[in-house]
């Protein structure tokens, strides 16, 4: 009896041993991640902002000739196709410094050096200069700095750090970008991750029956270029798609809000250009855009002739304009008024608020009378020449019962799309216009009005060549 | 001469798992410590081939894990017999890729993980294929006569009654062995072009046999 409950619970042991090692199908092992930060041994890392400086020193390209990194974090994603062959780095997650743009000749390079990523660059035999006018980092040597050879990349051109953060892009206002004026140095704004709060397209492009795509129009070449503006200023950028982007055919939202991207510019370096990783990085979905009250004719215009024009050539002075019916008024009180001006043998209607020390400047321009009855289509034309701008603060407006005093007649804008001009210099003359005003009839007050102040808003305005058409 | 009615019935279950994770050897050509020394160093199996292979808790690709048989035999006292046995067979897995396991599975060029390597789908790619379960039914018999001295007779079989498909075992592609690759492979429409291969069973066989004994 014994024996045999001995043998059960030798059975019974077996058993349970034989049960409980048994294995579920999934508790399989997979290889451990072992991650290891690059061994930069003794070599000096430098920082963005540090060859930023080297560039500045040397106002020209700086070739290094010894082994030293280039640290930063990758901010440009070409998986998309609208960066290619090239990586964009800066020198902080948040609030960035300085940025430099990496020619690679290798496709793609987000499968590597992806958003957020440190990476560092081996500089030698590396040149830093301004390409397409902003900082960059190439093959030296040549007329342009070319693009790094590929096959580098498999040695140890560039090392991964096992560093992968969140970018915090930087907020800044459109109305801080200066206008280029072809300066090398102004590089620094650019080649960094920011966001423009409280923007919208143009209304030129995404308003009305036929919206434009981001880069998928037939005269797209190269890139897609669009109007972004800003809602708190009104300045602009252009907005910079290629047309080998994946998202070149999405139409652009129509709504206002943030886009987040990169500030590069174009090919030829003089204009600022924004350019998005992907349409995730467009969020202007608040159906209320902020564009102007203007006030817009749909009757069908143009074709006809010029049946008001006026050059200001016929006056000394610009009393003598005045006494011809134009009506110059500063109804803030100050001495800022239009003036006759004149360059290469032109004469032109100008305006400055520079030095005049004027906290508040509103001056009107005002045309004399138009008749309007005796024509159909009609169009107005002007030139304006926009120079040390700090503002973009001319406006056109027209009225029906102006009567000579700008205090009591009803205004309402026209949509005159004014140039910006460069801050620190003349522009040049620029067509306005046409701007279809069809739909008015009986007799009609053109005006420009000056909104500046004394020191913030001064920028001085040229107006010439003002034409009204008519058939 | 008597009738004899025989019923049978067996079964087996077993579970053969790796229980750690070994050492794999590779050799090569190209293992150099510093690519851009200008010195090939040539097949550096101490520093650079060496890999520990995750394999704990795989199993040990060798057939059916688990078999189990139900049949019977009738005899008849003339001289014929026949015997039906149905055969039911599962938990066979196929033999895993050891180069998949290791950390080159994981590793870029430059020695960090991709940067898309996502541990939950890794573990769904390198999750061990599990052999589908088969029924084998088998049919043999028998009939013999005498006449004068000498004695007559035939047995035949027939195998794999139902003409099942079925795999008896396979082994994983090494060729294809890295994360990206494998996320391309298995995730291809009409099945990987690098997949597993597999033994296959034979369907229906005859067996027929006549014999004299003299």
């Amino acid at each position: 009896m014994k024996t045999l409950n001995f043998y059960k619970l030798i059975i019974l042991f077996f058993a349970v041993t034989m049960i409980s090692s048994c294995v579920k199908d999934d508790d399989y092992d997979t290889p451990n991640i072992v991650v290891v930060e690059p061994d930069l041994g003794d070599t000096p890392v430098i920082t963005v902002d540090n060859i930023a400086s080297a560039w500045e020193q040397e106002q020209g390209n700086v070739t290094f000739e010894t082994k030293q990194y280039l640290e930063g974090y990758v901010i440009s994603n070409d998986e998309f196709g609208n960066f290619f062959e090239e990586i964009i780095i800066q020198d902080n997650l948040e609030n960035p410094t300085a940025g430099i743009r990496v020619l690679i000749d290798e496709n793609p390079l987000f499968t590597r050096f992806e958003i957020g990523r440190k990476i560092y660059i081996n500089l030698k035999d590396l040149t830093v200069g301004i390409s397409n006018g902003v900082l960059s980092l190439g093959i030296g040597g040549g007329t342009y700095l070319e693009a790094i050879p590929a096959p580098r990349l498999d040695g140890d051109l560039i090392l991964r750090s096992t560093e992968v953060g969140t970018l915090v892009p930087l907020e800044i206002n459109l109305s801080d970008l200066p206008a280029l004026e072809f300066d090398e140095s102004e590089f620094r704004l650019t080649n960094r991750l920011l966001i423009l709060n409280n923007v919208q397209f143009n209304r030129n492009d995404v308003l009305g029956e036929n919206p434009l795509t981001y880069a998928g129009e037939g005269n797209d070449e190269f890139d897609g270029e669009r109007i972004l503006e800003s809602c708190d200023s009104g300045s602009t950028v252009v907005f910079s798609t290629s047309t080998f982007a994946d998202f070149k055919s999405v139409t652009m939202p129509s709504g206002r809000g943030s886009v987040t991207g990169i500030l590069t510019k174009n090919f030829f370096g003089d204009t600022f250009n924004f350019v998005i990783n992907n349409i995730s990085d467009v969020n202007l979905d608040n159906e209320d855009r902020c564009d102007p009250d203007f006030f817009l004719c749909t009757t069908p215009s143009g074709g006809g002739a010029s049946f008001y024009e006026e050059d200001f050539e016929a006056y000394g002075s610009f009393s003598d304009a005045e006494s011809a019916g134009w009506t110059n008024v500063n109804v803030s009180g100050g001495g800022t008024e239009w003036e006759l001006g004149n360059y290469d043998n032109s004469n032109y209607a100008q305006i400055s608020g520079f030095s005049s020390g004027e906290d508040e400047i509103n001056v009107w321009l005002v045309s004399p009378s138009i008749n309007m009855d005796d024509t159909t289509g009609e169009e107005l034309l002007f030139d304006v020449q926009s120079n040390y701008d700090n503002g973009n603060i001319l406006t056109v407006l027209f009225s029906s019962n102006f009567t000579g005093d700008v205090t009591t007649a009803t205004w309402q804008s026209l949509d005159a799309a004014i140039p910006n001009g460069p801050s620190g210099g003349f522009g040049n003359f620029e067509a306005v216009g046409p701007i279809n005003i069809s739909c008015l009839d009986g007799t009609i007050n053109i005006a420009f009005l000056y909104e500046g102040s004394d020191p913030s808003a001064t920028t001085r305005y040229h107006v010439d060549n003002f034409n009204v058409t008519g058939n | 001469m008597l009738t004899t009615f025989k019923l049978k019935a067996a079964a087996t279950i077993g579970q053969n798992i790796y229980t750690n994770n070994p050492d794999l050897y590779l050799a090569g050509d190209d293992f150099d410590e510093n690519p851009n020394d200008g010195i090939t160093d040539g097949n550096d199996i101490p520093t650079q081939g060496i890999r520990k292979v995750a394999l704990e808790n795989y199993h040990v690709s060798g057939g059916p894990e688990r078999a189990y048989q139900i049949g019977f035999e009738y005899r008849d006292p003339n001289f014929w017999w026949v015997g039906v046995t149905t055969n039911y067979f599962s938990n066979a897995y196929v033999d895993v890729s050891n180069l998949r396991r290791t950390s080159d599975f994981y590793t870029d060029t430059d020695g960090l993980p991709y940067n898309d390597y996502d541990e939950d789908v890794a573990r769904g790619l390198l999750k061990q294929e599990q052999l589908d379960d088969y029924f084998l039914v088998n049919i043999i018999g028998g009939k013999s006569w005498k006449v004068k001295d000498y004695y007559l007779g035939f047995f035949a079989s027939i195998n794999n009654v139902l003409d099942q498909k079925y795999k008896t075992g396979g082994f994983e592609d090494s060729r294809r062995a890295s994360y990206r690759q494998q996320v391309e492979e298995q995730g291809r429409e009409n099945g990987p072009v690098f997949g597993s291969r597999y033994f296959l069973g034979s369907g229906t066989t005859y067996y027929l046999n006549l014999y004299v004994r003299f």
